[in-house]
């Protein structure tokens, strides 16, 4: 196919055979695989990935690293609230009783986990219902209808740890609600493709849609945290080439 | 980088097995990218395997505050690992008393063969004076593409474009990398 979609740097068309095959060639180079009949640069690149190290598939160390790192900012803002709320406690001990309204995102809520340890923890439960229902409803909104269910499964699990009738009622009722936007096989139909449900049209005859994730968009970018330890993304550009390095690039 | 969005999410909260299993997954690629990257400055400088540790560190230090929203997690990962690879990059320019890599001490943890890593070092360095002379966004493409492995959608999500332009922009990557082979073939 020579159909002419754009003109590259050099003003030469490029064609969709030719972007089909670079497509092609840098998932193999990608993969680690040597392409058959490459030319000098395929074969560099390829020869670059091959001698790429593999690390140790089973560094225990650095595993229990990473594990440490995931409780690491959850620890030491414990650390830190215990000590805050022990001395609140001492100075203001009018706050308890507030503090037995808190939620984990208020001040108060290291005397409410100091104090009421099991309301706590149903709090968090709740909070964690109520995070992962949300993230069931963007699954269902993007057709990804078995790992909504998947998550509103656990979000019913979580449910059960709330403590509190009123919040466990209501959590319940979004994920039956949620449950209700998931359609379930009455007929298979399997040369129909698979069709998004509307949110608020559950359709009880529509197959469930794979649950492969939907193409990402310039407009909708992923969800990265602050990262507190580096500088904004740089990207691009990145500074690869360093030539103001003696005796190294050269 | 395929990943289940459970599994992060079970990551998240501490599970043993299921940070070992996304470790497992996410480290190769991390590795491979900052070999691409760091691999050639020799040692003297941060090493690439460092890098990477302090990499996977970082991400999962970020994962309870990564929300799955149905993207590519490899956008996640690999801005975190640019920005890494960056700060090596300005450790390195602010190192001005650069010693010549043969009289650089092997690290006392070096378990890589040295006539491996020389010859990886030396590879690195030929492929990043081939890259050098590409646009910024199209390196780092030709580098999460070749040696990260991720997908076309995947570099989209890392760099902010569509799944379209990075496969475009690829294109015209290998075009220009094959004729600068080729006019320096004629030099030769």
């Amino acid at each position: 196919m020579t159909l002419r979609i754009s003109d590259d740097d050099h003003g030469r068309p490029v064609d969709l055979t030719t972007l089909a095959e670079d497509d092609r060639l840098l998932d193999q180079l990608g993969r680690g695989e040597r392409p058959d009949g490459c030319d000098d640069v395929d074969a560099l690149l390829s020869d670059w990935r091959a001698r790429m190290p593999a690390p140790d598939p089973a560094d225990d160390r650095l595993l229990a690293a990473s594990v440490a790192a995931i409780r690491r900012p959850v620890t030491r803002w414990s650390r830190r609230s215990v000590v805050v709320a022990t001395t609140a406690l001492v100075a203001f001990g009018g706050l308890t009783a507030a503090a037995e309204h808190a939620g984990p995102d208020s001040p108060l809520w290291p005397i409410t986990q100091l104090v009421y340890g099991d309301l706590a923890d149903s709090r968090t439960s709740a909070r964690d219902a109520g995070d992962t229902v949300a993230d069931a409803r963007i699954a269902i909104d993007s057709g990804a209808y078995d790992r909504a269910s998947r998550l509103l499964d656990h979000a019913a699990t979580l449910t059960d740890r709330v403590d509190e009738p009123g919040v466990a009622d209501e959590l319940r009722t979004r994920i039956a609600t949620l449950r209700g936007l998931i359609p379930t096989v009455t007929d298979p139909l399997p040369a129909t493709p698979p069709v998004p449900a509307v949110p608020g049209t559950p359709s009880a005859t529509l197959p469930p849609t794979p649950t492969t994730n939907p193409p990402p968009s310039a407009s909708d970018p992923v969800d990265v945290p602050d990262l507190p330890t580096t500088p904004p993304a740089l990207l691009p550009p990145l500074p690869i080439d360093l030539p103001d390095l003696p005796g190294l690039l050269g | 980088m395929e990943l289940d969005g459970e599994l992060t999410r079970r990551a998240a909260r501490g599970e043993q097995n299921a940070a070992a299993e996304l470790l497992a997954l996410v480290r190769p690629g991390v590795v491979r990218y900052c070999w691409a990257h760091l691999g050639s400055l020799g040692r003297g400088h941060a090493s690439p395997d460092d890098v990477a540790q302090e990499v996977c560190l970082a991400v999962f230090e970020a994962l309870p505050r990564y929300r799955d929203r149905g993207l590519p997690f490899a956008g996640f990962v690999y801005r975190i690992a640019a920005n890494k690879v960056a700060d090596a990059y300005r450790a390195a320019s602010a190192a001005v008393t650069v010693r010549p890599i043969e009289t650089v001490p092997e690290p006392v943890d070096d378990h890589w063969d040295p006539e491996r890593r020389a010859l990886t070092a030396d590879l690195s360095r030929r492929v990043m004076e081939l890259l050098a002379d590409l646009p910024d966004t199209h390196r780092e493409i030709v580098v999460l593409r070749v040696a990260a492995g991720l997908s076309a959608e995947e570099v989209g999500a890392v760099l902010g474009m569509t799944a379209a332009a990075v496969r475009m922009a690829q294109s015209r990557a290998l075009a220009r990398l094959r004729e600068q082979a080729r006019a320096q073939e004629v030099v030769a």
